[in-house]
């Protein structure tokens, strides 16, 4: 008993850190969550920002709303999430309660990047005044971003997150060059058939918490409005009805136009890589196309899924002449999801067996965006609070280095109170540096004048 | 072409590297099977694989698994790049997914170990640098502690719980959703 117990002892400390990290970064976020009450090593070690970093991105499910019939009212527009996981709680609460219990009245959801929500939220107390939110579902955590210049002209939002790279976080918003159609005269059903040319982009940047305007440097191409946009490579990437993607980056420096074989209306990130699918509505065929030669902006043809061959003359996939309505692609696999027919049946189309499996049957009243969600464990943050930032990421970094230099991972958990502290102390004495330094120098000037008056 | 055939198939066989495991016991292998390990194969680029490459970390018991491991896997590799050119590409997905499924369950066998064979395979993969098969044990331990409860972990690994009651209720409090 002994034996085995020392022997059991042995191999779990033979095991460097690096390779813990390598396998816990393969364990799911729920699990992880449970296993940090188990002791004070295991509590730093599934807290580690390098383990939540790696660890698997989850498509937890789609947020999007419904509109009760039969009247539009925007009091009547709910709030709905596809939980993907199956059984059990989804991993966040759908209904965005943190945000009503703010004092607002509706939210609309306009754009979301790995784990980050971008919402038009309508005051309680204002009539029709509106906040732009960016929040986090998981942690509740949100923030309302500065208003951006209004401008004349339609305009569509996009939301950047990348936290494999940098804790902050970018908002687009891409707005028509001229003319645009009043607002009064909106129309539901025909505002997916809107086009505009995009005159200027504003970027708004969660380090510095400010707006910059950008001219647009992307020509003349044209964008519908709730066109397919997906933050890549630390760029907004966009398309276009000239059969392009258009690229801006999150300083408004560099524009780029990736050709592309069609007018793709979808397009996701799978696996490292950019896709997208274009529907052929008179052959009833999707084509699913990737970048992976992203440096020679060259797309190659994955595969075409041909729905009569699937799916015999009468099936859902163009029903009516429809296209299905590609709303994501899974992050990790081959997933294709998408919303097929007037009765908006969600199924999943998986490409390596090329079977389409049901998810479940989207209320008829449901509206877009369906934008689909990898919940993200860390934290963004805001440049403005720049203090408790430089504190958090001290405390973050002494809790890695300790991680990588002890086998024992002796953590204080809450370091990041003390390292704060230090902060300001380590302030306070600067300062008084300087006020000794400057009470020296005037003294000296006092002798030398005193000295002076003497003579 | 028969004598070129005979050549290159000389030229294999002279390339054998001997691998000599920390109780000094020999395997011979076949370069191709040796260069899944990134650490051999820079060693043989260095060209100091003469007289064996001595591996102090590694137990004979452990060596033969790997080396079981990297010999499937060197084959693997080889027919999939022998292939390519001599099958139609309906004829080529198809002998590839047959290939795949037999690899995966060749796998599968594999990782049928006791956890500390599983732990010492882990730390000689990472010696050795065999993305692959770090990849495929890693993923093992994963989905063996997925799913379990603190009792359960503390009882796998043996780890005493030094947090005090207090910290304890406040850590569940903070992620009680984790244990609906």
């Amino acid at each position: 008993m002994d034996e085995s117990s020392s022997k059991k002892e042995q191999y779990v400390a033979s095991l460097t850190d690096d390779l813990l990290v390598e396998i816990l970064s393969r364990v799911p976020y729920k699990s992880l969550c449970r296993f940090r009450c188990a002791s004070r090593s295991w509590l730093a070690l599934c807290s580690d920002p390098m383990v939540l970093k790696k660890a698997p991105k989850t498509l937890s499910g789609f947020f999007y709303r419904s509109i009760a019939e039969p009247s539009y009212n925007p009091s009547e527009l709910r709030h709905h999430f596809t939980n993907l996981s199956g059984t059990g709680r989804p991993m966040v609460d759908p209904s965005l309660n943190f945000l009503f219990s703010a004092n607002y009245v509706d939210v609309e959801f306009l754009h979301c990047c790995n784990g980050l929500l971008l919402c038009c939220c309508e005051k309680k107390s204002s009539h029709y005044g509106v906040d732009y939110v960016v929040c986090n579902p998981a942690s509740e955590k949100w923030t309302v971003l500065p208003k951006p210049e209004e401008r004349p002209g339609r305009s569509t939002m996009y939301l950047g997150f990348d936290p494999t790279v940098s804790s902050h976080f970018t908002v687009f918003v891409l707005a028509e060059f001229t003319h645009g159609m009043q607002d009064d005269e909106i129309d539901e059903d025909e505002i997916e058939d809107w086009y505009h040319q995009i005159g200027w982009v504003e970027i708004y940047l969660s380090q510095t918490g400010r707006w910059t305007y950008h001219q647009s440097q992307w020509g003349d191409r044209t964008i519908q409005v709730f066109s397919s946009g997906i933050f890549y490579n630390g760029a907004l990437h966009i398309t276009t009805i000239d059969s392009s993607v258009n690229t801006v980056d999150t300083e408004g420096k560099t524009w780029a136009t990736i050709p592309t074989p069609y007018y793709f209306r979808f397009m996701g990130m799978s696996q490292g890589h950019l896709y997208a699918v274009h529907p052929r509505r008179y052959s009833s065929q999707l084509s699913i196309w990737v970048l992976e030669d992203y440096g020679g902006k060259k797309w190659s043809l994955k595969q075409t899924i041909n729905s009569v061959e699937l799916f015999g003359a009468n099936n859902i996939f163009f029903e009516d002449g429809f296209p299905p309505h590609v709303i994501a692609i899974h992050p990790e696999s081959s997933l294709v999801f998408m919303i097929l027919g007037l009765r908006k049946n969600f199924v999943s189309y998986n490409m390596d067996t090329k079977k389409v499996q049901d998810i479940c049957n989207l209320a008829g009243e449901s509206v877009g965006p369906y934008l689909p969600y990898i919940p993200c464990f860390l934290e963004f943050q805001m440049g403005t609070k720049s203090c408790s930032i430089l504190a958090l990421a001290s405390g973050i970094t002494s809790i890695h280095e300790r991680l990588v230099q002890n086998r024992r991972y002796i953590v204080e958990f809450y370091g990041s109170e003390l390292d704060s502290s230090c902060l300001l102390q380590y302030g306070d004495l600067i300062s008084l540096y300087w006020a000794t330094l400057m009470v020296s120098v005037s003294l000296f000037a006092f002798y030398v004048l005193s000295v002076f008056n003497n003579y | 072409m028969a004598s070129a055939g005979s050549g290159d198939e000389k030229a294999a066989a002279a390339a054998m590297i001997t691998l000599i495991s920390s109780d000094n016991e020999k395997f011979e292998v076949t370069e191709a099977t040796a260069t899944l390990s990134q650490t051999i194969r820079h060693m043989i680029e260095d060209g100091c694989t003469d007289g064996g490459v001595p591996l102090p970390n590694v137990t004979s018991k452990i060596l033969a698994r790997v080396i079981e491991y990297c010999k499937k896997h060197a084959t693997a590799a080889a027919g999939e790049e022998g292939s390519s050119s001599s099958f139609s590409d309906a004829a080529f997905l198809e002998v590839d997914r047959a290939f795949l499924e037999e690899l995966e369950e060749f796998d599968d066998a594999f990782l049928e170990v006791d956890r500390a064979t599983l732990f010492d395979l882990i730390l000689a993969a990472n010696y050795l640098d065999i993305k692959g098969l770090l990849n495929l044990t890693c993923q093992k331990v994963a989905d063996s502690v997925k799913g379990k409860t603190p009792e359960q972990i503390r009882e796998m690994y043996n780890i005493v719980n030094d947090l005090t009651p207090e910290e304890e209720a406040e850590i569940r409090r903070e992620t009680q959703w984790a244990f609906e």
